[in-house]
């Protein structure tokens, strides 16, 4: 579908609410907004509920029979496991601090996109349905009944919340809407109503171990095709060990990274950084083709499946016999790890603590997941001097800095990514206040909504984040956006074309890479995009 | 009702602290994993035609099927 004009689009965003009360504003699903149903195959490869094939445009979505009933007990249950879920469809007095804070709704003006309003959504069954009040009350305390209608609404927008928790960090209560959405989904999810764009790559990922469905031998071939560019470049061919029983460290980064542009820049990054820890200090860090996601599409559809999936991490580094696991650039891969993993899949006591064999630095941070971010590992190498620096080669780089939600807000990493960026290039200019840090906007596509028939809500929810990039391109002549999140390498790219075209966006370890000088090196004429290093362009 | 949630809020009274201790879920409970042996069963011969290390190797389990059939 054929999107606005950026300016035509800037100009349609109109936040005037209608005069009607929410309840009684219908709910259209717009083309542009909404991401395509999943197919039936994703569904039963790995035993979801209802699979079949159905259009969120068709009146008939095909559900099961009992879909009411389904619905409702789902949410008693997870009314009664989750706290959080709890409190939050209890406490929430509808003050409305969250309601401009959503990047969804500046960007698109529609009331439903208020956090406020979404979780509302689904509290208005919770009140209609479940609590005493609300079945006598009705719609005086709130509530609703449980519709065809009411359910496509739900629908509707919980794919329209990218789980970002911003609005969190301004609820008086700590509401976070995140939560909610991710139960909803869940709930949507008993009556196999999965998007396309999270249901594949969750099977992918079961089956093949990743989200692409990359088969082992393609992976290799494929980091082996960038071991061979990295030749091109550095006159050194670095030569990673896949599957290694026995090596130091496993290392698990999103396949994003191995596969998609920018982020195959990043995994470069990594490649050049293991060889040259592999040849000055001895240390053998391997790649798992089975283990071969760190994110996790299964986090966007239910909490169960989110286990499933992450459950090869521990397995492969168990079988593999490493001392401690470390996890490449990722938003919600993080997020699950630190949240979840050791609680869900734990505990890892066949791990070690992890300690940096370089450093001797013990990563206390992590002492029970085991598990160590690449950020904040390169981060000590560099304030230990263990790595070999050339900041000129990134001379060319005006970069600006993008907290990705899941890292900032949701595990509080903050400083790290800055000090590697620093230490690898001069020129980091910060994004105002309030758009950053805990505060950070959302890049649009996080959550699996990074899809390409839903871009006019992308580039509506990427609007908050780009309009802080293009004041530090109009004021510093910032030209490159580093992020430590492959969705972002992935939607960003896209969203800055639209919204600030002249910025490029990269991964850290990218410029890492070009920075890092290694032994024996030829001498270097371009950075890891082929492009000329400074000094260079002419010759 | 909204009096609990200046106390209970789990945003904002607990600590993020899940990677340092591990905190207990009691009603965790297991569920269906896609092992690495089933995925090298469907992958080995790919595997080892591009030299990655196997468990089984694809002899023994050649073998194995001309004795089930």
């Amino acid at each position: 579908m054929a999107i606005l004009k950026p300016d035509a689009l800037l100009k349609s965003i109109n936040h005037m609410p209608p005069q009607k009360d929410w309840m009684d504003v219908p709910t259209e699903i717009k083309p542009g907004r909404y991401c395509y149903a999943a197919g039936p195959e994703s569904l039963e490869y790995v035993g979801l509920p209802n699979p079949r094939k159905w259009d969120p445009l068709d009146d008939d979505w095909k559900l099961p029979e009992n879909w009411q009933e389904t619905v409702i007990n789902g949410m008693k249950e997870r009314l009664e496991k989750y706290r959080s879920f709890k409190i939050f469809m209890d406490v929430c007095v509808r003050c409305g601090a969250c309601a401009d804070k959503c990047h969804y709704f500046i960007g698109s003006g529609d009331p439903k996109n208020m956090p406020v309003l979404r979780g509302e959504l689904l509290r208005s069954i919770y009140r209609g349905e479940i609590t005493k009040a609300g079945q006598i009350l009705g719609r005086f305390a709130g509530g609703r009944k449980l519709t065809e209608e009411v359910l496509k609404e739900i629908w509707y927008y919980y794919y329209q919340c990218s789980e970002c928790r911003r609005c969190s960090v301004f609820c008086p209560y700590g509401i976070d809407q995140a939560e909610i959405t991710i139960i909803g989904r869940e709930l949507l999810n008993l009556l196999g109503l999965n998007i396309g764009w999270i249901a594949q790559p969750v099977a992918n990922c079961y089956r093949t171990g990743n989200h692409l469905g990359i088969q082992p031998h393609a992976f290799k071939d494929m980091l082996e095709f960038f071991c061979e560019d990295i030749e091109e470049i550095y006159g050194i061919k670095p030569e990673p060990t896949f599957n290694k029983v026995g090596a130091d460290i496993l290392f698990v980064t999103p396949s994003g990274d191995v596969f998609a542009d920018p982020g195959t820049y990043t995994c470069m990054g990594y490649l050049i950084l293991f060889h040259y820890l592999k040849e000055e200090y001895g240390l053998d860090i391997t790649w798992s083709t089975y283990a071969s996601e760190g994110g996790n599409f299964g986090f966007f559809t239910s909490h169960e499946m989110m286990k499933r999936l992450n459950a090869k991490m521990y397995m492969e580094a168990k079988r593999l016999g490493v001392k401690w696991i470390l996890g490449g650039e990722c938003g919600h891969m993080w997020r699950v790890i630190h949240q979840y993993m050791d609680t869900m899949n734990g505990p890892a006591d066949f791990l070690e603590m992890p300690i940096s064999p370089i450093t001797g630095t013990r990563f206390e941070n992590a002492a029970s997941t085991k598990m160590v971010h690449i950020v904040e590992f390169t981060a000590d190498l560099i304030k230990n001097g263990k790595l070999n620096l050339d900041k000129s080669r990134n001379k060319n780089i005006r970069a600006t800095y993008h907290d990705s939600c899941n890292t900032s807000r949701g595990m509080g990493f903050l400083e790290e990514p800055r000090y590697v960026i620093k230490s690898v290039l001069d020129n980091l200019y910060e994004m105002p206040e309030g758009t950053t840090r805990e505060q950070t906007f959302c890049c649009g596509g996080g959550s699996g909504l990074n899809a390409g028939e839903n871009e006019e809500i992308r580039m509506m929810g990427g609007l908050p984040r780009a309009n802080a990039v293009k004041f530090v391109h109009d004021k510093h002549d910032v030209n490159t956006l580093s992020c430590i999140c492959a969705i972002d390498r992935a939607t960003l790219t896209a969203m800055v074309d639209y919204w600030v075209p002249g910025v490029q966006v990269c991964g850290v370890h990218e410029l890492v890479g070009n920075a890092l000088i290694l032994p024996g090196e030829h001498e270097r004429e371009t950075d890891l995009r082929g492009e000329p290093l400074p000094g260079k362009e002419e010759e | 009702m909204h009096m609990g949630g200046v106390f209970l809020s789990p945003t904002r009274n607990t600590t993020a602290n899940s990677r340092m201790v591990r905190h207990v879920n009691p009603w965790n409970y297991k569920v269906k994993v896609h092992t690495y042996d089933d995925y090298e069963d469907e992958f080995r011969e790919k595997m080892v035609e591009a030299g990655l290390p196997v468990v089984k190797p694809l002899e023994e389990t050649s073998d194995n099927a001309e004795n089930k059939e």
